[in-house]
């Protein structure tokens, strides 16, 4: 299976936090347009947990492409007496685990205040800590209420699959491992330490013998690590050259292969900003748009492109179509004929609009157009029938 | 209770088999189902025996003045970083083990204007002191180097790989060393030859770690060539990779370091079969079918079905490791990753630096242990029916190796107590890792670990270094090292070649101990060995397996200890041919059996430790001396 099959009824943690972002801001701004006095203190606490998601996911980056020095530079900025979301203070402790030793990380794990709905974090990069220091009975006991436990205590986490799946292999019980680490792969498909679960399942096949489900495993490992790592180089290259376009293009396929339009989005949303006469930049906005079954928007995005590039093929056959499933029968066969009348209508890419169009003549009840159409469809290798 | 041998269903030959059998009556194991978390590692303090342990730095004192040259300090290449070997030969066939050693240049530059470098080459007195003699007059940067007897006249001669060069020198009958056969392709950009012009845009091929065995059993010695990555000399790339928007950073830790491995382009490796007289012919197509490129920092022969062949293990640099199965013939196929060896437990195709083979385990097959990078564990595998189990957690290995970036690696046993030790050489590729939170250090001491595996228990103890001048002590990174007994005591010292910068002869100070020193040889010549139905031992018997059952007292713990002859351990370094078994508190041993590369299988009895004995395939023990 690839791993964009393998994801599309999954969510990621890390849509959920974009998400998450996304639904916090426009309720910031619903709140704006009836601002009540009553209404701040809530507001200014929604605020504080947007930035809070924001510093998150930012330190999840910084740590994706080995720069705990970062998180840590940040981190230690934070005001003394302020409360700290949990899921930071975790995250600025595995930093200093990685740069300062163990005693750095547990001094941060000490910290206080903690908004107690999220110190849940904390005993798991305790666990976590405890599992990277070898002490593999230790972090099993923190993980589970007993050794029998089918789910770990903090089963919402899906790093609590995760460490309790690698503590059981570590200590030499992979088949005990296998369940957790299969439940880890369903919580966080596109998480970082995905690929090593699913090797870990592919291992554990392999010593119970069954080859089938260990190429299974490995195809998807494989393929999941192969995307974690141009992930890792995209970021990297984003952060480097901020204001190249193309690094930031290139994450953004990488989450559209991976069906996560809302992260493409917003990767996409900032190119833009710093580039808004990028053609590219704007094909992909509308795809990821269209994926979010934002058509007028998805729309709209092309209409940009088509502005900066007319011949971009692939842009104007989306347009078309979302002007087709509107209704919109003569915009969609105008763009359309500019596809198969244009100077790549021969190309591959061109090949559906072709058939698109003699399927709008059709329905417009010009059958002579439609069959005219629909044999230069075939001529150029297309197999579909005219109706569809 | 006593140990067993594992279940071993690795196609074993009847007479390991028979050999396993000496421990016949003891009790099987518990299968390992704990209903409760497993124990996690002991830690053990030192107790006042560790603390007499130590090994003790002597270079100096016994005239080994060799001081590495590895380009230059800011390491602006990874051909800086890598650092030489060392190779323990006996020359002038006196009986004593000498010290070659590889060399680079002050930098990369000097290596192209030439002259380049020579090996260093150092004469043993039979005491352990050494004094300079004339190299072979080679000139370029040396990396790898393998000990063996190449022309199979019964003195042992050398292959020496580098940056663009790799090259035979035999042994005359004056103890020197004369080059001999060029084993570079004829392709002229493979080379490098300091000092003559060299235009940008071509990367010499680039050996690290060599390894001698004799892959089709025909009583000559085979070689596999560990080569690394693309790095052009003439116009290297600093501080990213590619061009344009899309150039990648080379950084580490958020710090601008070196380029390499990662984004630059491996070079395969090679099969050379040896066709006699120090001469290889290129078997690379026919012995590495379907080989895929990878980085080889280090290769090791062992024998993982049991079988009596040669098999290999390829440590690749931030990619998946080999485990090549010979099918007999010298033709190998990799099955690393269903074996479970490809990568880390954790899937990590880790930066694989040294390799070391041992039974750590006593259970009559061969362990072994993988070095890798900062933040990667070295890493220990337990063989076990269908390939290997990882260790490393279960020992506390993360625990402890976390900090360290570890290069050459021995499983030895120092101390003379029957159990191996896990021995390292350390040190960081960047100097930047002395830089603010980097979570390690450029400068790092060679580490020694007892370790301990009886049932579920697994123990690992680290020698802390007692003598001010403990080999363990100062924090100087070290890359290549070998073991050998320099001064006959018959315990085996450790020299461990630091990186830009002198030597360090560990000299072996644990404890007096119970031992047997063992070497083993094939016939001389082209003489067949009556008896031998799977073709030929070479003269230096790499690949012959000796399995001692040491004298217990009743009610002690029995054992078996398992060896191989093989030399080429640990990275780009060449060991002693001689076996070295620790019998604890055994004064002697019931049994000790040699089951030679050519099928055939010698019992030579009981008898007593305290020796130093030399066994020939059919004529049992041909000389034994007793240890001082």
């Amino acid at each position: 299976m690839k791993l964009t099959d393998a994801l599309l009824p999954l969510a990621a943690r890390t849509t959920t936090g974009a998400a998450a972002l996304l639904a916090l801001a426009l309720f910031a701004r619903a709140g704006l347009t009836r601002a009540q006095p009553s209404h701040a203190a809530a507001l200014q606490a929604q605020t504080a947990q947007a930035s809070s998601r924001e510093t998150v996911e930012r330190w999840r980056e910084s740590l994706l492409i080995d720069r705990p020095r970062e998180v840590l530079a940040e981190a230690e900025q934070h005001p003394a007496g302020q409360t700290w979301d949990g899921e930071a203070l975790a995250l600025a402790a595995r930093a200093a685990f990685v740069a300062r030793g163990r005693q750095a990380a547990e001094t941060w794990l000490a910290r206080q205040p903690v908004q107690p709905e999220t110190s849940a974090w904390l005993e798991l990069e305790r666990a976590r800590i405890a599992l990277e220091s070898d002490e593999l009975a230790p972090a099993l006991a923190a993980l589970l209420r007993d050794a029998s436990d089918p789910a770990p205590r903090l089963a919402g986490y899906p790093d609590a699959w995760l460490y309790v799946g690698r503590a059981w292999t570590r200590v030499g019980e992979p088949a005990r491992g296998a369940a957790f680490l299969a439940r880890f792969v369903e919580l966080a498909p596109l998480d970082p330490q995905t690929p090593s679960a699913l090797h870990a399942l592919a291992q554990e096949a392999i010593a119970r013998g069954d080859g089938a489900a260990a190429q299974r495993w490995l195809a998807r490992a494989d393929e999941n690590a192969k995307w974690q790592s141009y992930r890792r180089v995209r970021t990297l290259q984003v952060r480097e050259s901020p204001d190249e376009p193309l690094p930031r293009l290139g994450l953004a396929q990488l989450w559209l292969q991976a069906r996560q339009p809302a992260q493409a989005k917003s990767v996409l949303d900032e190119l833009l900003a710093r580039h808004a006469d990028y053609a590219a930049g704007w094909f992909h906005l509308g795809e990821a748009q269209r994926m979010l079954d934002d058509l007028p928007a998805a729309g709209a995005s092309y209409d940009k492109t088509l502005e900066l590039e007319p011949e971009h093929v692939l842009a104007r056959h989306n347009r078309a179509t979302i002007h087709r499933l509107a209704g919109r029968l003569d915009q969609a066969r105008a763009d359309y004929e500019r596809v198969v009348d244009g100077p790549r209508a021969s190309e591959k890419s061109a090949l559906n609009s072709h058939l698109a169009l003699a399927r709008v003549l059709a329905a417009q009840g010009d059958n002579a157009g439609a069959q005219a159409r629909y044999k230069r469809y075939r001529e150029l290798g297309g197999a579909e029938p005219l109706a569809p | 209770m006593r140990a067993c041998p594992r279940p071993f269903h690795r196609s074993l030959s009847p007479a390991t088999l028979a050999a396993a059998a000496l421990l016949a009556g003891c009790e099987k194991a518990p299968p390992a189902a704990p209903p409760a978390p497993a124990p996690g590692p002991t830690p053990t303090a030192p107790s006042a025996a560790a603390a007499a342990r130590d090994l003790i730095d002597e270079a100096a004192a016994r005239g080994l003045d060799y001081v590495n040259r590895s380009g230059e300090a800011g390491k602006r290449t990874v051909l800086e970083a890598n650092g030489a070997g060392v190779a323990v030969i006996d020359l002038q066939n006196d009986g004593d083990l000498d010290l070659v050693f590889t060399q680079g240049c002050a930098s990369l530059g000097a290596l192209l204007a030439g002259p380049g470098a020579d090996l260093e080459v150092f004469l043993n007195d039979g005491s352990g002191q050494f004094r300079r003699a004339r190299g072979p007059g080679l000139s370029g940067w040396w990396t790898g180097i393998a000990a063996g007897d190449l022309d199979n006249d019964g003195d042992s001669d050398l292959v020496v790989g580098g940056y663009g060069a790799l090259r035979v020198l035999l042994q005359n009958e004056a103890g020197e060393l004369i080059p001999g056969a060029d084993l570079m392709p004829p392709d002229p950009h493979a080379r490098l030859v300091p000092g003559a012009p060299r235009e940008a845009g071509h990367a010499p091929l680039w050996v690290t770690s060599l390894a001698l065995l004799d892959a089709d059993r025909d009583g000559l010695l085979d070689l596999y060539v560990g080569q690394y990555l693309e790095l052009d000399p003439v116009a290297p790339p600093i501080g990213q990779l590619g061009e344009g928007p899309l150039a990648a950073p080379c950084e580490w830790m958020g710090y601008e370091v070196f380029c390499g491995p990662h984004g630059m382009t491996p070079q395969p490796d090679r099969f050379l079969r040896g066709v006699g007289a120090g001469e290889f012919a290129d078997d690379s197509s026919r012995a590495l079918p379907g080989h895929v490129a990878g980085f080889t920092l280090a290769v090791a022969p062992f024998d993982f079905e049991g079988d009596g062949d040669s098999d290999l293990y390829v440590a690749n640099d931030s990619v998946a490791n080999l485990l090549l199965i010979n099918d007999g013939r010298g033709v190998f196929t990799d099955v690393a990753y269903s074996a479970g060896v490809a990568v880390s437990m954790d899937g990590r195709a880790e930066a694989g630096m040294g390799v070391a083979f041992g039974d750590v385990d006593r259970d009559g097959d061969l362990d072994f242990a993988l070095t890798n990078f900062s933040g990667e564990p070295t890493a220990l595998y337990f063989a076990n029916p269908r390939g290997f189990s990882n260790e490393t957690f279960r020992f506390g290995l993360q625990r402890e190796t976390r900090a360290l970036l570890s290069w050459s690696v021995h499983l030895v046993d120092f101390d003379g107590d029957g159990w191996l030790e896990l021995a390292t050489t350390n040190g960081h590729v960047y100097p930047q890792a002395d830089l603010p939170d980097t979570g390690t250090s450029y400068g790092q001491a060679p580490t020694v670990w007892k370790l301990r595996a009886r049932g579920a228990e697994r123990t690992l103890t680290r020698a802390e270094p007692n003598a001010p001048n403990s080999v363990l002590r100062p924090a100087l990174g070290a890359r290549g090292a070998a073991t050998g007994d320099f001064d006959g005591d018959g315990a085996p010292d450790w020299v461990v070649c630091r990186i830009d910068g002198p030597v360090a002869l560990g000299m072996n100070r644990f404890a007096r101990a119970n031992r047997l020193v063992v070497r083993c040889r094939g016939p001389l010549g082209t003489d067949a060995s009556a008896g031998a139905t799977q073709g030929r031992t070479n003269r230096d018997a790499l690949g012959a397996r000796v399995v001692l059952v040491p004298q217990t007292p009743a009610g002690a713990e029995e054992f078996a200890l398992l060896a191989r002859v093989d030399t080429s351990v640990g990275y780009q370094s060449s060991s002693t041919p001689w076996l070295h078994f620790g019998l604890g508190e055994s004064d002697g041993y019931t049994s000790l059996r040699v089951l030679w590369p050519s099928g055939r299988v010698e019992d030579l009895g009981a008898g007593k430790a305290g020796r130093r004995i030399t066994v020939e395939e059919g004529r049992g023990i041909v000389s034994e001396e007793p240890l001082p």
